[in-house]
């Protein structure tokens, strides 16, 4: 009965606890909820009557919450804390809420705006170049690398076609019980690992593509620079900065995967 | 006798869990009842209380659960039922031992004056 979950998802819904937990407790509070309805109903009360019944011998919701969150593990309602609603945005944002277009299209849109924000950043570079103290001009042509650029685009496209691809997997709904039941917190990794891929990726290539664009003996081929990028992965500093973004939206992509699996759970329209 | 409330039965909820899965295990609406009815109807408990004190009993390894197995004959969510565990049945000893100094101090001060 949509009443009852209702009522158990607006006690269950606010506690900072594990998506298997707070299933375990959703399902179970529902169960006693349901047997004590069909118990006032059969007191002969009328359906109205029997679910206010019901609801007030389970308790009031706020302290039964309270109680509840209680009886969570610390380390759990650590690792579930709130995370600010601006960050969630920039997830709803990733996980586009608006339209749910498809991973390839997504993609290419992002592609398409980098190219068209590539002058600032090109710029940006230049202008950190020179405070470096490198006051030299770029030894190659913006023409020179059209290739360069055109390969990293690529690549970059590709890995995002993959996270984005990968992201809809990890969080969609299967029909195998314990993939569903998998805590949002490891599906957020996983997710995490891909985007900073992604992320390190463009960054590492951005950072190659600016030293070739320096002067330096004999010009690299775009092959050889691509694989020099590759193999720089794990030693460059933009890896951090990779690493900070995702720690900080590690909870974040975790509470969008909770939401779906509330959605799973009976599409319920909850007031909190 | 006036029902016994919350407030009274706080500390002794989860021994008394304890003792009811001595006598068989049972799903959380069943250990209500079989509370209700060993209390004679005395016990005045919030129904959802229940809940945080066994999953707390089940973190600390005093009960085990598991989902009901055959939901076919039933309509409606599944069902975890509830088990003693060795360390349960340990810790319901400590329980009753104690229980029954607390009384036995009471009981001795509340007593009337002969």
């Amino acid at each position: 009965m949509k009443a009852l979950r209702i009522h158990v998802e607006r006690i269950v819904r606010p506690i900072r606890a594990s998506v298997l937990r707070k299933n375990k407790m959703r399902e179970e509070l529902l169960a006693h909820l349901s047997s004590a309805y069909e118990e006032e109903r059969a007191a002969s009360n009328t359906g109205e009557e029997a679910l206010v019944r019901a609801k007030q011998r389970l308790g009031d919701p706020d302290a039964l919450r309270a109680e509840l969150q209680s009886a969570v593990p610390w380390y759990e309602r650590i690792g579930h804390t709130r995370v600010p609603i601006r960050l969630e945005m920039v997830d709803y944002g990733l996980s586009r809420k608006y339209g749910w277009r498809a991973s390839a299209r997504f993609a290419t849109e992002i592609i398409g705006c980098l190219i068209f924000s590539a002058p600032l950043l090109f710029a940006l570079a230049y202008f950190v170049t020179l405070r470096a103290g490198l006051n030299r001009p770029p030894h190659a042509s913006f023409a020179d690398c059209l290739l360069t650029i055109a390969v990293m685009m690529a690549m970059l496209w590709l890995s995002l076609f993959v996270a984005f691809w990968l992201f809809d997997l990890i969080g969609a709904r299967r029909r195998v019980a314990p993939w569903n039941c998998t805590p949002a917190i490891i599906k957020a990794c996983l997710t995490n690992l891909l985007w900073m891929f992604a992320i390190g990726l463009f960054l590492v290539l951005f950072t190659r593509f600016m030293d070739y664009m320096q002067p330096h003996e004999g010009l690299d081929s775009t092959g050889s620079i691509l694989l020099a990028a590759l193999a720089g992965i794990p030693y460059a500093p933009w890896l951090g900065l990779a690493l900070l973004l995702s720690l900080l939206s590690t909870m974040s992509i975790a509470m969008h995967f909770e939401r779906r699996q509330y959605e799973a759970w009976g599409c319920l329209d909850v007031e909190e | 006798m006036d029902n016994i409330h919350g407030n009274l039965l706080r500390g002794h909820l989860e021994g008394m869990v304890l003792s009811v899965l001595e006598r068989g295990e049972g799903h959380g609406y069943d250990i209500l009842k079989r509370l209700q009815d060993l209390g004679r109807g005395a016990l005045a408990l919030k129904e959802g209380s229940l809940y945080p004190a066994l999953y707390r009993m089940e973190e600390a390894g005093l009960i085990r659960a598991r989902w009901e197995s055959d939901t076919a004959k039933r309509r409606g969510p599944r069902r975890r039922i509830y088990a003693l565990t060795e360390k349960g049945r340990k810790e319901l000893s400590r329980s009753r031992e104690t229980w029954r100094a607390f009384a036995g101090i009471i009981g001795r001060i509340m007593e009337e004056p002969t």
